[in-house]
């Protein structure tokens, strides 16, 4: 009993690291991203404002592309903290 | 913004929607062959997480008013903000009150659709752009 509720302690631990880890370095990718495609963005409106509507669709849709991973990477933070697979090998 | 940005975003939101609507049937049928009824439905959550995000996203890129690129990017910006907000928060929902869940499915429609999202990009170099 004493070493299941210790194993059980440990494993939730470390998934909490884990989700930090997932979530955390996914924010940092898709903000690097988004800065470079940004900085891109206004270096392409300011060279040819006329070019701005059709820029900006573009600039959408690839704010979804480059937070994809992000996205893909808090549902599965979400499937380890609420349906965590792990916990099930214990019991 | 103009009228022409504001069509020019729906025209490429709904490109992108119809291939996760497509990707998201696709990955719906392989899991209802493979585990059953509450996986599909599970893959059809995931996918629809998406879509209804991106769809919140484009109205709030449409509500912006400015010609600048500065305002421009502020409201783009404002709009990828909403849509990560809503999918998160319809995610904590799925996950936390959809009794019948299959979390592998929904991580696979969520992918699916998120990743065929850049399908819009097709549009690039349309001569309806000009």
């Amino acid at each position: 009993m004493g070493n299941t509720v210790q194993y059980l302690a440990l494993v939730q631990s470390y998934t909490i690291i884990g989700i930090s880890l997932i979530i955390g370095l996914g924010a940092v990718a898709a903000c690097i991203g988004i800065s470079l495609m940004c900085c891109s963005f206004l270096n392409g409106a300011a060279r040819q404002p006329e070019l701005i509507p059709t820029l900006q669709g573009k600039v959408f849709l690839l704010m979804g592309l480059i937070d994809a991973p992000f996205i893909i990477g808090v549902g599965l933070a979400m499937m380890f903290a609420f349906a965590n697979p792990l916990l099930a090998v214990i019991k | 913004m103009n009228n022409v940005a504001k069509i020019i975003i729906s025209r490429d939101f709904i490109k992108a929607a119809r291939w996760q609507v497509i990707i998201t049937v696709l990955i719906s049928s392989v899991s209802l062959m493979v585990a059953g009824i509450n996986a599909a439905i599970s893959a059809i959550a995931g996918g629809a997480i998406v879509i209804v995000g991106g769809f919140a996203g484009m109205v709030m890129a449409r509500r912006s008013n400015g010609g600048a690129p500065g305002l421009v990017l502020f409201s783009l910006l404002k709009a990828e903000v909403m849509r990560l907000l809503v999918i998160a928060v319809l995610l904590l929902v799925a996950f936390k009150y959809f009794r019948g869940l299959v979390p592998l499915p929904l991580i696979g429609g969520l992918a699916g659709s998120a990743l065929a999202s850049g399908a819009g990009l097709r549009t690039v170099n349309n001569k309806n752009d000009e």
